[in-house]
């Protein structure tokens, strides 16, 4: 097994599900994952392959991010669209759909860099590994993250009490 | 020691202290109740943060795969193939008929010996029948498919499969106008072609509900016809209190007629009685080979009905919705609410409708004796 093989099998699950996560298209982040194993090719060495792989999916994504703002809205709006096409064909993926609607807000409503703590954690990075791929003192990494969570649960619990309301308003 | 700032707890709670930190921690948050409420509080941030970041794991991909609608264009390829296939042989038979029945008659002694050899071939005596059931009964064209493909291997068993399949085409009107030979034995194949050319037909022909009907084509009745097709019946959907029939206008393009009946019990038997007309043709066509199973007592049955006719018609009605248009009239010889809806210009369903009750017309004249 070639070293890619290995840092494929090893992380791109992992890397993909941060990607999706943060772009909220699963193409879109299978294709940045396949160009950010491409740039672990190109590299001789690497000291912290998870902290790299996860720094330059997000340096990849947002200069894409730069570089194509129409792509990304395109593709955002096309995600959108998806989202809503299920809502109305499957009834019973209305709740999910609902609820990721909701979570995908919130997730947005977070500051870029909160954010990227948040979903590199998630996906098991630990400390000094969110340090390294975010360029962040070790010693912020955790106030980072808990603003972050703080934040997105608040933001997300609003949204929910709002939802709750309005169809409370709807039934009477 | 003062309390513990919120992302000391989550890096607490994270394992990202060092030993000594995370000791000094747990200690203090042992003591102090604020702190301890603190952690409480992260802890939950942490799980609750966790599972909305997991909500967003369900990002739809790709939408709902249309393999029902593909079979369905699988179908419609081959229900072209076989309008295609009959029309042409329709079409051969009415031209070799014009000709003259002293022609046929020689043409069919000439082709016997192929033709016996051709149903010998034939996989399924039913298969066969079905083939001839095509051109007598367009109804029944595309609900067996398998008939079609019989047909087709009749026609490429050799130089005289063709004529074979086309002198079948010809048997069913004769045995539809021949009722009381229906359940005699087996007879000779000049005998059937006789009956074609020159039988006079009662009046059962006439009870056969003219969205039924044969194709006049196969008559030869009608020369109008053998140029421009009538619409061709690929459905019959059963609907109490109304007669539906599915009309193919253009191959994948089809119009729905709904005429209003009335539904006592009298009309559903004569429906059925009508069904069972197409088999006793179909057995006929068969019975050469001894495998007659129906007999004349069901010609009880049938009612004679009204011969609907063409006259001229009061403007119909016209609905649209969701692009489907309906036009709507009154059958001035049955007195029946017409309704035809399809997905055409209302001027489209006007000449379609045309068609049909040019066909039905056409078909009724054919049956009268």
């Amino acid at each position: 097994m070639t070293d890619v093989d290995r840092l494929f099998r090893t992380y791109n699950d992992a890397l993909v599900r941060y990607l999706t996560r943060r772009l909220g298209d699963r193409d879109w982040a299978e294709e940045v994952a396949q160009e950010t194993f491409v740039r672990a090719v190109r590299q001789t060495s690497i000291q912290n392959e998870r902290a790299w792989l996860f720094a330059v999916a997000t340096n990849l994504v947002r200069d894409e991010a730069r570089k194509d703002m129409r792509r990304r809205k395109h593709l955002a709006l096309l995600a959108e669209e998806e989202r809503e096409s299920v809502v109305e064909s499957e009834e019973t993926t209305l709740e999910r759909a609902q609820e990721a609607a909701m979570a995908r807000k919130a997730v947005d409503g977070l500051a870029e860099r909160d954010r990227l703590a948040l979903l590199m954690r998630e996906e098991g990075l630990d400390y000094d590994e969110i340090a390294e791929a975010l360029q962040l003192s070790p010693g912020s990494v955790g106030t980072t993250l808990s603003r972050a969570r703080r934040r997105l649960v608040e933001t997300y619990e609003a949204l929910q009490k709002s939802r709750e309301e309005r169809e409370k308003n709807a039934a009477s | 020691m003062q309390h513990l700032d919120e992302g000391t707890i989550h890096s607490w709670l994270d394992g990202a202290l060092s030993a000594d930190e995370a000791a000094r921690v747990e200690a203090h948050v042992k003591e102090c109740p604020q702190c301890a409420a603190a952690v409480a509080e992260a802890r939950g941030f942490i799980a609750a943060s966790s599972r909305i970041l997991t909500s967003l794991d369900n990002v739809p991909k790709g939408v709902v795969p249309a393999v029902p609608r593909a079979k369905a264009r699988n179908w419609a390829v081959w229900r072209a193939a076989a309008a295609v296939l009959v029309v042409a042989l329709g079409s051969f038979v009415v031209l070799r008929e014009r000709t003259g029945t002293r022609v046929q008659a020689s043409a069919a002694r000439t082709v016997t010996p192929q033709m016996n050899r051709a149903a010998a071939i034939m996989p399924a005596p039913e298969t066969a029948l079905s083939a001839t059931a095509q051109n007598a009964a367009p109804i029944r064209r595309f609900e067996k498919p398998q008939a079609t493909v019989g047909g087709t291997a009749a026609t490429a068993t050799g130089s005289g499969g063709n004529a074979a399949t086309i002198e079948r085409t010809i048997l069913p009107p004769a045995a539809i106008n021949q009722p009381g030979r229906v359940a005699t034995s087996a007879k000779s194949r000049e005998d059937l072609r006789d009956n074609v050319a020159g039988a006079p037909t009662p009046g059962i022909g006439s009870s056969v509900p003219a969205p039924f009907a044969a194709s006049p084509s196969v008559a030869g009745g009608v020369t109008m016809d053998a140029i421009e097709a009538p619409p061709r019946v690929v459905g019959t959907p059963r609907v109490l209190g109304e007669k539906r029939t599915l009309y193919e206008v253009a191959p994948g393009d089809t119009v729905l007629l709904a005429e209003e009946t009335n539904p006592v019990l009298g009309a559903v038997v004569v429906t059925g009685a009508t069904t069972v007309q197409r088999d006793t043709a179909a057995v006929a066509g068969q019975r050469r080979q001894g495998a007659s199973k129906l007999s004349a007592p069901q010609e009880a049955q049938r009612r004679p009905e009204a011969a609907p006719a063409v006259a001229p018609l009061a403007a119909p009605a016209v609905q649209t919705a969701n692009g489907v248009t309906t036009i709507l009239w009154r059958d001035p010889a049955t007195g029946n609410t017409m309704r035809l809806s399809g997905r055409h210009s209302p001027t489209e369903l006007l000449e379609i409708r045309h068609r049909i009750e040019r066909a039905r017309a056409a078909e009724a004249a054919k049956k009268k004796p």
